[in-house]
């Protein structure tokens, strides 16, 4: 069973399009997405994440698509963009400690060890965060949240070599306990060769 | 609303979003109070434009909390609902307590009202006002509550068609509430009725059965308005299946020359449509204030000038200013011909309120000749008035035949009065003597604000004259006024006893 299967997507946003792009992800796969600046890496993890929906073309996710099962598809994946796109007033604690209210199975425990593993301050506020900080508190949310699937728009940008690094490794030291597929867009070759079991290139709206 | 506040953030908020959003909340504020009347205002302005901004800026960003937790999209939909109804009606209350306070502390209170005086004169004194006020105020919150879709909706063109029809909704829906109310206004008033409330003030209910059955259609609207949008809105949201797209040829990558050259010609297409659309709200924000502002009927502008001194509104004097004025019998025209001054108030009435300038105004007018001593009231009462001193110089009664006391409480047996008919009969005796004795009485409005009774002596050449078809006010000779069980004439410089109190005594015949 493929983790994630695109196929013949069509997306017009402005002046953009995206034309007929397929692609599928097996499960335990890790695959980076490449290209250039506006080549539409972000806008295919918005159709991941239902942000934007496609004009034409089925997303599934564990085989299923978003409103068959949206519930259990939702709790079974992370999306992490650029930037958080959750209340950066809060601190990183208290919004962990609310968010366990909705999502009863998030790893508390886990979010703590993980923020120290990385040596954040778990009061301060998130947006006092710098961007790499910030980077690195997404990923030990998104992973303290148990996924099989977890989707990273640029989760290196702006990080220096060995930020990059401890990032990869904690993903890698979950892997081991967990059955994770990623995908992850980045303008990094290291990153590609030292992570990715594969590539999409994107050029031109499609998938090459 | 704390949980979606509390995970949800990271706005996208341009100053072209907050100018939407202002420019959104201020056609919301004039659809209320042009259709729906009250309710709208600064408060339901600030308090939509606040929330709207807020909520629609996390949306636009495509900050979605489903994408961090693992809820479904109806869930989260929920969190945004109660978020923008909690948001609004807070905000609403917020504003609208800031704006009542701000008028008492002297932001608009020139007059020194009290707390309570201010109220009565934004929602009236009646249950009849507050119900009508009541019933407005839900129907509002419901209005706003049906344009939640226009928070979440991202595609331009489903957004304005569903601000279009929801607008035609609630139109449709304030037409057949006035077409209901209608039923039970005056023919005469109809053409007062320029919006919602102003029909439910005018509609005089009586029966409780039909007060319900109003009230059953105001829960059937809140149903339909409040459930419709948001399934709308759910249906929105919600994921949709996929579909195979008709006409995949259309989606081509375009070059950097075709993306300038198409650039170029939306630049000019946004233009033209911002230019016509100037125009179309220019004119259509001309017809507004020509409409609502300038041409509506001055009494708006009016204030109160005078006040009945009495409760008999036939005989009783008035005052205008510092003047004294009693009725008399003349035919004028003055409300056609003459200026209007403001309103005259009954005794203690507030003329503050909507419901006074819809349903029980009456306006003062005087001629425009500057030696014409008259004065007329119009509207729900229609009497001619002319300056007590004038009338106290000219003695028209000394050649009246027949003079009568009238009583102020003339509906029953009174403490001072026997008489249920409300008027007793006195002697041409009585009414010399107390002109004898009395002569000029200088009339002041301070005296009448405390009195225990009060009673008008009239006289009439005749007891037809007396009790023609109308009212007849008579020839002013004086009053009585009765305080703390002393009897006066006209001013309580002037107390009536010995000999004149029993004659009085007599012709009253009360304990």
């Amino acid at each position: 069973m493929n983790a994630l299967e695109f196929e013949h997507i069509y997306f017009r946003r402005g002046y953009f399009t995206l034309s007929d792009v397929s692609f599928c992800i097996k499960i335990g796969e890790t695959v980076a997405v490449s290209g250039r600046s506006g080549c539409g890496k972000t806008t295919l993890f918005e159709l991941m994440g239902n942000v934007v929906k496609p004009d034409g073309g089925f997303i599934r996710y564990f085989g299923k698509e978003m409103y068959e099962d949206e519930a259990n598809i939702r709790r079974n994946m992370s999306l992490m963009f650029e930037e958080p796109n959750f209340n950066g007033e809060r601190r990183a604690e208290q919004f962990a400690r609310e968010f366990k209210k909705i999502e009863p199975s998030f790893d508390l425990e886990g979010f703590r060890a993980r923020l120290d593993c990385f040596g954040l301050d778990e009061k301060k506020r998130i947006r006092m965060y710098s961007k790499g900080m910030r980077k690195k508190m997404m990923l030990a949310f998104f992973l303290s949240r148990n996924p099989r699937l977890l989707l990273m728009d640029e989760p290196t940008g702006g990080l220096d070599t060995r930020s990059r690094t401890e990032v990869f490794d904690m993903i890698e030291a979950y892997r081991r306990e967990h059955e994770l597929t990623v995908l992850f867009s980045t303008h990094q070759k290291d990153d590609i060769s030292d992570y990715a079991n594969r590539i999409l290139h994107m050029e031109n709206g499609g998938i090459q | 609303m704390k949980k979606f506040l509390r995970l949800s953030w990271g706005a996208d908020s341009t100053p072209l979003n907050l100018l939407g959003a202002v420019v959104l909340s201020f056609f919301i504020m004039l659809y209320i109070n042009t259709f729906i009347g009250g309710f709208g205002g600064i408060p339901a302005f600030i308090a939509y434009a606040f929330c709207f901004f807020l909520i629609r800026s996390v949306q636009k960003a495509g900050n979605r909390i489903s994408h961090f937790v693992a809820i479904d999209s109806a869930r989260e939909l929920r969190y945004i609902y109660f978020s923008y109804a909690e948001g609004y009606i807070l905000f609403y209350l917020i504003m609208k307590i800031v704006q009542v306070f701000a008028g008492i502390a002297g932001w608009g209170n020139i007059e020194g009202k009290s707390f309570g005086e201010y109220l009565n004169g934004l929602y009236g004194t009646t249950i009849m006002e507050r119900w009508a006020y009541i019933f407005v105020l839900i129907f509002t919150i419901s209005f706003v509550l049906s344009l939640f879709p226009l928070v979440i909706i991202r595609k331009t063109s489903t957004w304005l068609t569903y601000a279009f029809c929801n607008l035609v909704f609630h139109t449709i829906a304030v037409a057949i509430l006035v077409i209901a109310a209608a039923q039970y206004i005056r023919r005469a008033d109809m053409k007062k009725v320029s919006c919602l409330l102003d029909a439910l003030l005018l509609c005089q209910i009586k029966s409780t059965g039909k007060v319900v059955l109003y009230l059953i259609l105001i829960g059937i609207y809140v149903i339909v308005a409040v459930f419709g949008s948001y399934s709308i809105a759910r249906c929105i949201y919600r994921p949709k299946p996929g579909r195979v797209i008709a006409h995949p040829e259309k989606y081509v990558t375009m070059t950097e020359t075709e993306i300038e050259q198409a650039r170029e010609r939306s630049r000019k297409k946004i233009i033209g449509i911002s230019a016509g659309t100037f125009l179309v709200v220019a004119a259509a924000a001309f017809l507004f204030v020509y409409i609502f502002f300038i041409q509506k009927d001055e009494e708006d502008r009016f204030k109160q000038v005078g006040e009945c001194l009495t409760g008999d509104l036939c005989r009783g004097p008035i005052a205008y200013g510092s003047t004294v004025y009693v009725p008399v019998d003349a035919d004028c025209d003055l409300a056609e011909s003459g200026v209007a001054l403001g309103y005259l108030a009954k005794q203690g009435e507030n003329t503050a309120s909507r419901y006074y300038r819809l349903v029980s105004a009456n306006v003062l007018y005087k001629s425009i000749n500057k030696n014409h001593l008259y004065l007329q009231v119009a509207g729900t009462e229609n009497h001619t008035y002319l300056p007590m001193n004038y009338i106290e110089k000219q003695e028209f009664w000394r050649k009246d035949e027949l003079f009568l006391l009238w009583d102020e409480d003339w509906k029953g047996e009174s403490l001072y009065s026997k008489e249920v008919t409300g008027y007793s009969v006195c002697p041409k005796k009585l009414i010399t003597k107390l002109e004898e004795q009395f002569g000029y009485v200088n009339y002041a409005t301070d005296d009448f604000k405390d009195y225990d009774a009060y009673f008008t002596i009239s006289g009439y050449s005749d007891i037809q004259q007396a009790f023609m078809d109308d009212v007849s006010a008579g020839d002013w000779v004086g009053c009585i006024l009765v305080k703390d069980d002393r009897f006066y004439y006209g001013s309580y410089e002037n107390e009536i006893t010995g000999e004149l109190l029993e004659l009085l005594h007599s012709v009253l015949g009360g304990a």
